[in-house]
């Protein structure tokens, strides 16, 4: 007799004990976090897709297309084509990256020897389709820029391009 | 001919339909709660501020949606069901006294009215799972059965308790002799109505008809629709008039204290405190066994209803009240 009434008390103040917890609960502040209205602030270090970078003084992309990315990438996520500008210097007449290979893995742009690649911020990677994955030289340029705290297209000279024979 | 009283009572019972239907906001009220309790924030995005308009959209979500009726279903028994189900809800208004005047029909016999019609909500929860002809509906509708009819026991005894100390089945005679709310002379007899009250309403932690986890929904497995969303109405009008007769049982109905509000007023909050109380279980309890459940109400509750009797006789011989 005497346990069942020790039984009841024991189960009676379990559940006086969880509904205390509860209601704390409910006079705390909600952790949800309103996501497209409200975003949070993101850590320290986060790593978003790889981007090109710009010259600030000219707005032509710092990078030469001399392929070391592509080389340095283990999911052939690099696509990239050179070309010579007027100047001489050379550029990249098509960089395409491939996020639907892309692991973020960081090597393109420890392989850059000009430091023109750099990992974004951005995580808001989303498309309808494969094809809006495939990030161009613009989208590239436009999120590079973004990191450095520019906007893209800065007054850009239009990239000519020159055939190695007609030189002069 | 006089057609004043006939008109009047007519008014009486379309507020009586309006103040159940108004209910349906417990819908968004509930999930805002449950939010909370949780440290979420419930529906936020219909409606601003803080999707208030949910139940609308839930609503007009159920109207839109195909009344489906299963091939082998009794057709009139799944037909009738929700309609029975929401019954009960609306014909316990007719006696509860929101005020001292404010009551549709102050019978003499209200205490064995109320505890008469909420009886048959569980004729509800079986025809609907009989009639669905679905084995989930129908084991849902044998626990109803086997839970309402073990907890209708423990109910009514301490709802007698409350009569021996009032005098009188008449609700509004009840309030009236709560010069010290009920509460305070029987609080066994309060816990004992308060845990029936809950297994009377299928609500977790007695929601062992519906059962999601193990029943798909119990009883109301096949609904769709608008006839889901009278089960669904029904259960929030339920809750609210258990509430509204704890709140007249045992806490003094429309009487106030402190603060000089409307009687109306206060009758409300002492509810809507209750509503809330129950919203509160059933977020923190996990569902009981049903062996639990009956081992609960024949094993605990009956003891301390017929304890809590014998000590309101005992009041009633040593104090006189």
């Amino acid at each position: 007799m005497s346990s069942i009434i020790a039984d009841i008390l024991r189960s009676a103040n379990s559940i006086v004990q969880g509904h205390l917890v509860t209601i704390r609960e409910f006079f705390q502040k909600p952790v949800t976090e309103q996501y497209p209205d409200e975003r949070l602030p993101r850590m320290e270090g986060y790593r978003g897709h790889p981007t090109l970078l710009v010259e600030p003084e000219t707005g032509r992309p710092k990078c030469t297309a001399c392929g070391a990315c592509a080389r340095a990438c283990p999911n052939n996520a690099i696509e990239l084509e050179g070309m010579k500008a007027e100047d001489g210097r050379r550029l990249p007449a098509k960089y395409r990256l491939d996020m639907t290979r892309c692991l973020v893995c960081n090597l393109c742009v420890e392989a850059c020897p000009f430091d023109a690649l750099a990992m974004s911020r951005e995580y808001e990677l989303v498309s309808w389709d494969r094809e809006g994955l495939i990030l161009d030289m613009p989208d590239l340029l436009r999120a590079g820029a973004k990191e450095q705290g520019l906007t893209y297209p800065l007054p850009v000279k239009a990239p000519v391009v020159e055939k190695e024979g007609e030189k002069a | 001919m006089d057609w004043w009283p006939l008109l009047w009572s007519i008014i009486k019972a379309l507020l009586i339909v309006v103040f159940v239907l108004a209910n349906a906001f417990l819908i968004w009220v509930e999930r805002k709660i449950a939010g909370r309790f949780q440290r979420r924030l419930g529906p936020m995005r219909v409606g601003r501020p803080h999707g208030w308009a949910q139940t609308f959209a839930d609503l007009i979500k159920l109207l839109s949606k195909e009344d489906v009726v299963p091939g082998t279903a009794e057709k009139w028994l799944f037909l009738l069901a929700p309609i029975v189900a929401f019954l009960p809800a609306l014909l316990v208004y007719m006696v509860i006294p929101f005020g001292p005047t404010w009551v549709v029909n102050d019978l003499n016999i209200g205490v064995i009215f109320i505890s008469a019609v909420t009886s048959f909500s569980v004729l509800s929860f079986f025809m609907s799972g009989w009639g669905s002809n679905n084995k989930y509906s129908v084991m849902g509708a044998f626990r109803a059965a086997a839970q309402l009819m073990s907890y209708e026991v423990p109910l009514v005894l301490s709802m007698i308790a409350v009569v021996m100390l009032a005098g009188s089945l008449s609700l509004n005679d009840i309030v009236k002799a709560q010069s010290i709310p009920f509460v305070v002379l029987q609080p066994l007899g309060f816990l004992t109505f308060f845990i029936a009250a809950v297994a009377e309403l299928n609500r977790t932690p007695f929601d062992l008809a519906e059962a999601e986890s193990e029943l798909v929904a119990g009883y109301n497995t096949e609904y769709s629709g608008m006839r889901w969303a009278f089960f669904f109405l029904s259960e929030y009008a339920n809750t609210v008039s258990a509430s509204a007769i704890m709140a007249t049982l045992f806490f003094g109905g429309w009487r106030g204290f402190l603060l000089p509000l409307p009687p109306v007023v206060w009758f409300l909050i002492k509810t809507y405190i209750f509503v809330f109380i129950i919203m509160w279980v059933r977020w923190t309890l996990p569902r009981v066994r049903i062996d639990q459940l009956l081992n609960l109400g024949w094993k605990l509750l009956l003891p301390v209803a017929l304890l809590n009797i014998a000590w309101t006789g005992l009041l009633g011989l040593v104090f006189k009240i």
